[in-house]
Formats: structure tokens, sequence, C-alpha cells
């Protein structure tokens, strides 16, 4: 009784009208755009999903079932793990890279930086435009340099052996906002340990080895999740680049056509729930290792 | 080898790399599409030509026949210069190379216009039958300059003004004009490069907008998001700083960062059902609201807000100052970066936005820029070849307001990752 009378003294408390005043529309949102919906998916991914008279028949797991039993599936998560090797092997190290060199520029520095920001005050669709006409098989430079290395002309969004190659080429540049990131990293180490260094007559690259790198590894290691997540997700650009082409359907996408085109809603979801399984476990290692890093 | 240098080669080196492919989009936007093909490609932008033809006049030649002699000259040539690095035409007619009459078209006014005149081939007798409607459309666009005066001054050709001349004299034969083709010349035209912009801001003309409409939607997107995003946000990440308790502040972080495990995907396909059903689709609310929970918005400002001394919030309390008052009078002024920082992201994020967006505004008028860029991107344009040069056109104008917020904004982005510990 005295506990009630005191949740309610609480409740009517000016000091709890104020707190909800503050903190209930902005949370109403987050209920109503994503908590809503996602119980929806994971509730409509155990229906037949009927359009004309939602949710339609109870389905159990054979949702799950058929997703995992079906071949487009498992190739669509193969393309998508491909990608995402891909764009390690080239835009992981760039960079890292350009940031460690940045940090050895004294003289304009600060246009070097700026200058490696431009990218990211480009909008994607404009970015993703050019990559387009430059793999065109007609009039692109793709082609025109290809040729010159004695590699033949390619349609190198739409092979199968090329567009993989060519919807991760980009990373290659690096910079933007990745870059920025190391960046930052590099500036927030001590710089007593670099004066200590100096002391004991370490040169540059021992510098960079021996206290640089270690000390971003951090840094490093959450990017490399982060990287991960966002290339399990991959949509936008394979969309704008091939339109789903068959030879670079990525899960999302498989996803996309399932319940837009193949109007199967109740798969598209439960695909959705495990692609975000999926995602869930690496997040989780990535929030574990933040926690760490931060704590040393 | 010295660190140093490998740091200014491997730097510059690289720089060059990350901007060229914006090169590459500004110099395709001033080609024509027929350029965009060519192979090799021209690596730096060229001014293209425009065709200036002088006609002499015969006594008593008036003004209308000088439109009518115009239009059986100016469009079936046109159809002939699509091919060469072609500015526009420019028809002048006068006595003794006085000039009386002139006439522009531009290559613009060529691909936005002969459409609408001219559907399929043109030729001498389509262009007599269909006479009124073809003044008409060169009246309103204000093609004619019918008191014109000057000293025709002749000018030399390129390697494709003779073909040009042929054509000339061959359709002033065939519809028998009343003045004499004299002299064919062409000129180098420099706002003949942004033609590909004109068109890509006037060929939603006809619908009754330009291309202004799709800037509009993509700002009012991006800016209400931002407003969104500092007020309630912003207010929400007060409460946790300074109103509630540590425990319940904690509890509300893991309430707003669990959403970010779910990936959209996941979310996707019931939104779209609810957007359905409430009849917002092809309304932009249907892209702002579903943007405001963002968890990474809310981490910045609740860090920002606890590194403001709690002091200040005791101090103005018992200056008798409300909760709201001091949110908005003492917290807002102090914290300028963090505001930045988040109107930043924010508008970059709902700028670039394209998944969401493309499926619920999937009418032309609604559209925002990356969608629309997509779907003509993907249309074969009128020659049958996809026209680059307009998709870089309208790209590059769409990259101007992210940019100006990019310049605007740019050196508190470094700031807000020092001092938020931002990783990602």
């Amino acid at each position: 009784m005295i506990r009630l009378q005191a949740i309610r003294k609480k409740v009517l408390s000016r000091k709890f009208a104020v707190c909800c005043l503050f903190i209930i529309p902005c949370a109403a949102f987050y209920v109503i755009f994503r908590y809503w919906p996602f119980l929806q998916s994971l509730f409509y991914s155990f229906f037949h999903y009927d359009y004309m008279n939602p949710p339609g028949d109870w389905a159990g797991f054979d949702n799950y079932i058929n997703t995992f039993r079906s071949s487009v599936f498992w190739t669509s998560l193969w393309t998508t793990v491909k990608l995402f090797l891909l764009s390690l092997a080239f835009g992981f190290l760039v960079p890292i890279l350009q940031a460690l060199f940045l940090a050895e520029i004294k003289r304009g520095k600060a246009t070097f930086r700026y200058m490696y920001l431009i990218p990211a005050g480009i909008p994607s669709i404009a970015t993703l435009a050019v990559w387009k006409y430059i793999w065109n098989p007609q009039g692109g430079l793709a082609n025109v340099i290809s040729s010159a290395l004695g590699f033949g002309t390619h349609d190198w969004l739409f092979e199968p052996n090329t567009a993989l190659f060519a919807l991760r080429f980009s990373c290659i540049l690096g910079g933007g906002l990745g870059m920025m990131i190391y960046f930052v990293a590099i500036n927030n180490i001590d710089s007593e340990i670099y004066s200590a260094a100096k002391i004991d007559g370490a040169n540059g690259w021992q510098q960079m080895f021996l206290i640089t790198i270690p000390n971003i590894l951090g840094t490093i290691g959450i990017q490399f999740l982060l990287t991960l997540t966002s290339s399990l997700l991959t949509f936008d650009d394979v969309y704008i680049l091939t339109g789903g082409a068959e030879s670079s359907q990525t899960v999302v996408m498989g996803i996309y056509r399932k319940a837009f085109s193949e109007l199967n809603m109740g798969q598209g979801m439960a695909m959705s729930v495990v692609i975000m399984l999926i995602t869930l476990s690496v997040s989780i290692v990535q929030i574990k290792l933040q926690y760490r890093d931060n704590k040393g | 080898m010295s660190l140093r240098i490998v740091a200014y080669v491997f730097t510059i080196l690289f720089l060059i790399m990350l901007l060229f492919p914006i090169y590459w989009l500004f110099t395709t936007s001033t080609k024509d599409v027929m350029q965009s093909y060519e192979t090799p490609p021209e690596m730096f932008p060229t001014m293209p030509y425009t065709y200036e033809v002088y006609l002499e006049v015969p006594d008593g030649y008036t003004a209308e026949d000088f439109r009518e002699d115009s239009a059986y000259l100016a469009w079936p040539v046109a159809n002939e210069c699509t091919n060469r690095r072609f500015a526009g035409l420019r028809i002048m007619a006068g006595y003794n190379g006085m000039i009386q009459y002139k006439c522009e078209i531009s290559s613009s006014d060529f691909k936005l216009y002969k459409s609408e005149l001219f559907p399929g081939a043109v030729s001498v007798n389509i262009i007599r039958n269909t006479m009124e409607k073809v003044l008409s459309v060169m009246d309103r666009e204000k093609m004619f300059s019918l008191n014109s005066s000057g000293v025709y001054a002749q000018r030399g050709g390129n390697e494709y003004s003779d073909a040009v001349e042929a054509d000339l004299n061959r359709f002033a034969e065939e519809a028998s004009i009343k003045a004499t083709v004299s002299s064919v010349g062409t000129q180098r035209s420099f706002s003949g490069m942004f033609s590909s912009y004109v068109v890509a801001w006037l060929r939603f003309e006809t619908s009754g907008y330009t291309f202004f409409r799709f800037v509009q939607n993509s700002l009012i997107i991006s800016i209400a998001g931002v407003l969104l995003q500092w007020l309630l946000t912003g207010m929400f990440a007060y409460a946790m700083a300074r109103l509630v308790s540590a425990k319940t502040s904690r509890i509300l972080m893991v309430f707003a960062i669990l959403t970010m495990m779910i990936p959209s995907i996941v979310i996707v396909l019931p939104l779209y059902g609810m957007i359905e059903r409430l009849q917002l689709k092809n309304n932009l609310i249907a892209v702002i609201l579903p943007a405001v929970p963002s968890a990474m918005n809310l981490f910045l400002f609740k860090n920002f807000f606890e590194g403001i001394p709690n002091d200040l919030n005791e101090a103005a309390r018992v200056d008798g100052a409300s909760e709201l008052r001091i949110f908005f009078q003492l917290y807002v002024p102090l914290s300028v970066p963090i505001f930045s920082v988040v109107a930043m992201l924010t508008f970059t994020g709902a700028w670039n936005e394209f998944f969401w967006p493309s499926l619920v505004l999937n009418q032309e008028p609604y559209m925002t820029l990356p969608v629309i860029i997509n779907a003509l991107m993907n249309a074969p344009g009128s020659s049958g070849l996809r026209d680059y040069p307009l998709s870089m056109a309208m790209s590059v104008i769409a990259a101007v307001p992210i940019f100006i917020v990019f310049l605007f904004f740019q050196k508190y982005l470094t700031e807000g990752m020092v001092f938020t510990g931002l990783k990602g």
C-alpha cells in the first residue's frame, strides 16, 4: 500500500509531468515507427500473409523453413558475403593508410584534410551516377582503361564474373568520413607518448608502427564490424547501379523482390528476421568490443 | 625512405583519384549524348558550336516571311546536328550583311520542344502542315527577335559546316523559302556547355513544374528532419541528461539503441502497410516522420549535454526558471556545436536517403532528388541511348545544396567527432 502511494505521488508530481513532456513526444516516434512495425514483422512472419485479409493463415515456421530451403536465399547471402569481402579487400586498409599519412603531413594539412572530406559532401546518387557511367560498356572509362591494359571490354556491372568487382571497386578511393574517423582517433593519441619515443630516438616509421597503429586498433576493430553490418544490409548502391540484376542480388534485394514483386510478404518478413538475427549477433560483438575499448 | 615524402606522395595521389569522379561528373554534364558515348572519351570540357546562318532577303520580305523561313530551315537541321557538338542555330536575315531579323534556337530548345512539335521525324511537309503550332511554340519560347540591328560578320566553319550548309540549301529549295542562304559559319558557345542543365531544369515543364520541384521536395524533407531532430531528440536527450535518474537514463538509452539494431528492411514492410492505410503515400510526411527516431543523434546530444556543468541548472532553477526555459534559453545557445553536427548528419542522411522514399514517393511530382535521378537514369533518352549528361547535370544540381550545408558545418564535424568520441 505504501509503495503504491509512493508511486502515485511520483506520477502526480510536477517533476514527472515535466519529464513526460520532454520524453514522450520523441519516444512515441520510436514506438510507432520502430518497435510497432518490428513486432508486426515478427508476428506476420508466422503467417501466409494475405493482402486482402491480413494477416492471413497461420503458417507456423513454414516461412522460415522455406527461407532456409530456398537456394535463392543462400545464393544471395553468399553474394552479400562476397560483396563484404571485396569491400574489405579494396577499401578496408585505404582510409587507415590515408589517415596515417595525413597525420604525418605538416604543411597544408588542413587543406588536404578538407579535400579528403569533399566526397562526403557529394550526394551518393551523384557518385553512383558517375560510377554507373564509368562502368557503362559504351563510352565508359572502365572499358577504355581495361582494353588499353589488354583485358578487353566487358559489360562490367552485369557480367557474373565482373559485377561484384565493379560494385565494390570504388571502395579503393577511401576518403570521406571513414578516413576522418581514423584521423580523429590518431589525433586523440596522447602526444606525450610521441615525445617520449622521440627522446628514445624512434624515427617516423617506428613511431607509426609502434605507437600510432597499436593505439587505433580499437577503432579499426569497430570499423571492421560496422563495415560488416552495413555490408550485410547493402541495398541502395546495388539497386541503383544494377537494378537488382541476377548476378548481384543481395539478401535485402531478395527480400524486396519477395515482398514487392512476388507479393509474398510473410516470407519476406521471415527473411528479414533472419538477416536481423545475423546482424544482431555481429552488433553484440561490436558493442562488447566498443565497451572494452572505452574502458581501456 | 623519408616518411614525410611518402606521406606527401601518397596523399596527393589519393586525392587525385578521390576527386576524379567528381571532376568526371562535372565534365560529363557539359557533353552531349553522342559525345558521352565516344571512345576514347574527351577528358576536358569543350565548348560546342553554334551554327550561324545568314539569309539574304529579297525586296518586300516581311517579318512573317522570316518566321516561316526560319521554321523550315531550323527544325530539319536540328535533327542533323545532334551528332555534331551542337550548341544551337542562329538564323539571321537582312540586306547586304545588315541584320534585320534574328532567330535563335539553342540545343536545349531543340531537345525540349522537338519532341513536343515533331514526335516522329521532321520533314518540310510536316512543318508546312503544322506551321501554326510550330510558330506558336517558337514565339512562346521567344526564339525570334524581329527588330535586330548590326552587321553580319562572316565566321569560319568547322569540319561539319559544309554538310550543314548542304542540308540548309536542300531544305531551302524543298520548302522554296523566300530568302537565299548566303553563308554558314560556326562560333564556339560557352553557354552551350550547359544545355543539359537547361534541359534538366525545364523538361518537366509540360507537367507544370520545373526541376526545382524535386529540389524543393528534398529540401523540405531534409530541413523538416533537422528541425524535428533539434526539437524532439534534443528535448529527449536533455531529459536523459538532466531530468531523470541515472538508472532511468540508462534504460531509455537501451530503449533507443535497440532500435539501431533493427535493420530498416525488417520494418519497411509493415511500415509501408501503415503508410498505405493512412493514405500518406506520395506525401512528404511519409518520409519525414519515420526518420525521427535516431539513436545516434540522441547519443550525441546526451553526451554533449552531460558535459555542461549541472551547477547552471541549479542556479537557473533557484531563479525560478522552468525546465523548458532552461533547455531553450540556456542549453540551446551553449550547444551550438552539437546542434550543428546533428544538423549536418541529419541533413546529409535525409538528402541521400533512397530506399524508403523510392517506395512511398513513387509519383513524379512527389519524388525526391535521388529517386527522380535514378528513375531518369534508367530510362533511355530520345536517341535510344541513356542520357548520361542529363543525369550528371541533375546530379550536379542535387549536389549544390548539400555542398553548401557541408561547407557551412564542416568545421563542426571534426569537433563533433572529437568531443563525442563518435566512432562511426
